[in-house]
């Protein structure tokens, strides 16, 4: 009876939300639906066999949606939470909307991805077959505190449990999960495999057992590389490797002797893809399928999404911290087009972290050497990032402060050139559901 | 002109993007044809602080700022040397925190401070985070973003009177310290970036000692938007 009233409240608001205009509806559904049965999550996940989950800082919804898509094409009905909403109302309206009004769910199958604090109270609840972790980076800082201490809480709260962990092999942080006694699978970049920008403002890399600064045989960028440390801490031998990246119409990469390709920019994405791929290979998904499954997959979530107009590209992606923004950053210096605008938006409220300093840890200084014509800032603390450009060696007369979002969108569309659109994670949904508008 | 700033332990204290006040340092010297040297501070063994016009000390973790204490007390007497010559210091957070005699952790242990300035700080469970808005006799408005679980407790000249937030503990309504030439707060933000004028005290400080003379302003309109802007809406 509980779980009808909890189901059928949760869905109407959700209805309510969504004709409202007030955004997807996920969350207001989750929400309600818990105040009535706290238990509601447990109920219904425990109906589903095979749960996954996919974590860490960057990547989870290019990672949940590439395996997803790759489910797709193998056949395998599934949950998942493509739109990203990966806190425990969003999570528990997954579920809610393949429940039947008394509570029944049929699938047997849930990829979802799950913010990294948000996984500890999780588990708590739901026992997943496998949890893909794909990074830590230096993100909401006023959120969590240290990574140091979130990564104690997860690996205490995963030990609970008999997941497989699909582990990135190149990222010392990551590695820390490699401690438990879980089942593990190691995924990774071959050394030099590609001349990825190195960035002048990167974070210290200490060795998490012994304190002793790591030492580098190759870095890809931030702390991902082949490291090691004096005591014995170092990178594993790597399960799912790549072995080769080539730029050419997209990316293509060879894991063994099978080439894949991602349609999207972006050549951190590699990273993004074999995660998704350590999880269909050990569940022996037909190659073809998850081939066909990267390769079919276009953004349509704000994670370097794009469009055409009269010619000139315009495309959004979300940066929500300093190792996100630097290689979207790189990713526009590498555009061959002459003219480029870019529009950062950065907003403050509680899900983007209140404190935006992190701005002050990302590269804008590499802005200077790309062709740039011209920078919009826009959102709640569009002063802030005028404030740092201009430090950042950015001449102040091609600085144009807009704080309307609508506004610096409708300036920028009107600009002949080539327009990258970056948000931060609040100003995301807005930004992309307006250019949508406006681009048709 | 030419000015040294001795950057102390960079890579285990930039907890808040606080090297952002480094960057501002070196711009605003740039730009008035100031070559402002960083001088990057991993190890103490053998450091003199003879030719520094300016230092820097930001925060980190509990753990981290213990390590670079332990470190720092090893030049305890050149850097108050420094500092009772007029040398120009900022000190966020944690390098704050340990100017003074100690540090009481949440668990009760005392971790020891430099001991070179009458103060200490008592942690408490209950975190201090948001928006600080400062009203400063010397320096105006001043705006940042604080997160501590510190409380220090000191008789030194302020930042100025808390508008918005906490500031140094929940009784004097004050934020920060002055004496002489050395700044210490709680400030992040970065704090220098939208505080240009506590940026052009500390260059001045350090240009006077060494030359004799006054620095040139610079145009800070955008500064001064971002921080009315952020002023108007934070209260």
């Amino acid at each position: 009876m509980d779980d009808t009233l909890a189901l059928g409240a949760g869905k109407l608001a959700s209805r309510a939300s969504r004709l409202l205009n007030r955004g997807s509806g996920n969350t207001i559904a989750g929400k309600v639906a818990r105040k009535i049965d706290p238990a509601l999550l447990k109920k219904l996940a425990s109906q589903v066999e095979n749960i996954y989950f996919i974590t860490g800082t960057n990547g989870k919804t290019t990672t949940s949606n590439l395996l997803s898509n790759v489910f797709c094409e193998e056949g395998i009905g599934h949950l998942n939470n493509r739109e990203g909403d990966n806190l425990y109302p969003g999570i528990l309206s997954t579920f809610m909307k393949k429940a039947s009004l008394n509570g029944k769910i049929k699938k047997k199958w849930a990829l979802l991805e799950v913010d990294e604090a948000t996984l500890i109270n999780v588990l708590k609840e739901i026992k997943p077959k496998g949890i893909i972790i794909n990074n830590f980076f230096r993100d909401q800082l006023d959120r969590y505190g240290e990574i140091d201490l979130l990564i104690d809480n997860l690996k205490k709260a995963i030990k609970e449990t008999d997941a497989t962990l699909f582990l990135n092999g190149d990222d010392p942080f990551t590695m820390r999960f490699d401690a438990l006694p879980n089942d593990k699978v190691y995924f990774g970049l071959k050394e030099r495999v590609f001349p990825f920008k190195d960035y002048k403002q990167s974070e210290s890399k200490h060795c998490p057992y012994c304190g002793e600064i790591l030492r580098y045989e190759t870095v890809h960028y931030g702390q991902l590389g082949h490291f090691r440390c004096s005591c014995g801490f170092e990178r594993p031998t790597i399960d799912v490797e790549v072995m080769e990246i080539k730029q050419e119409d997209g990316i293509k990469f060879r894991i063994k002797e099978t080439w894949y390709m991602l349609n999207m920019p972006g050549v951190y994405n590699v990273y993004n893809a074999l995660g998704a791929i350590a999880l269909c290979q050990t569940l022996n998904i037909d190659k073809t399928s998850i081939q066909k499954g990267i390769e079919g997959y276009v953004s349509k979530n704000g994670r370097m999404q794009s469009w055409d107009v009269r010619g000139f590209k315009k495309m959004v992606n979300l940066v929500k911290n300093p190792a996100g923004l630097n290689i979207t950053l790189s990713e526009v210096a590498t555009s061959k087009e002459a003219c480029k605008s870019v529009v950062f938006f950065l907003n403050d409220n509680e899900l983007d972290g209140r404190d935006i300093s992190w701005i002050w840890d990302a590269d804008f200084e590499g802005l200077s050497d790309t062709s740039l014509s011209r920078v919009i800032v826009s959102g709640i603390r569009a002063y802030d990032l005028a404030i740092r450009l201009k430090y950042a060696g950015i001449d102040e007369k091609k600085i144009t402060i807009i704080e309307s979002k609508e506004k610096a969108i409708d300036h920028a569309l009107k600009l002949e050139n080539e327009t990258y659109f970056l948000p931060n994670y609040t100003a995301l949904a807005p930004v992309r559901n307006y250019i949508n508008e406006r681009l048709g | 002109m030419k000015l040294v700033l001795y950057y102390f332990f960079p890579q285990l204290l930039n907890l808040y993007g606080d090297r952002g006040n480094i960057t501002v340092l070196k711009k605003r010297c740039e730009w008035r044809g100031i070559d402002l040297r960083v001088k990057e501070v991993n190890k103490v063994e053998n450091l003199k602080l003879s030719d520094a016009d300016l230092f820097f000390i930001g925060g980190g973790s509990d753990r981290e700022q213990t390590i670079c204490t332990n470190e720092l007390v090893k030049i305890k007497s050149e850097l108050k040397n420094a500092i009772d010559d007029g040398v120009s210091g900022l000190t966020i957070c944690g390098g704050y925190q340990f100017l003074g005699s100690y540090y009481r952790t949440v668990t009760g242990e005392k971790l020891k401070g430099l001991n070179l300035l009458d103060l200490y700080t008592i942690s408490e469970k209950k975190r201090l985070i948001g928006d600080v808005l400062v009203q400063s006799s010397q320096f105006g408005e001043v705006v940042g973003f604080e997160n501590h679980g510190g409380r220090t407790y000191h008789d030194y000249e302020t930042l100025g009177q808390v508008i918005k937030g906490t500031g140094n503990n929940e009784k004097d309504k004050q934020e920060g310290l002055i004496y002489k030439n050395l700044i210490g707060t709680y400030m992040h933000g970065p704090l220098l970036p939208k505080n240009e004028r506590i940026a052009d005290f500390l260059i001045n400080a350090a240009v006077e000692r060494k030359y004799g003379k006054s620095i040139a302003p610079l145009d800070d309109t955008l500064e001064k938007k971002a921080r009315k802007r952020l002023w108007e809406s934070k209260q």
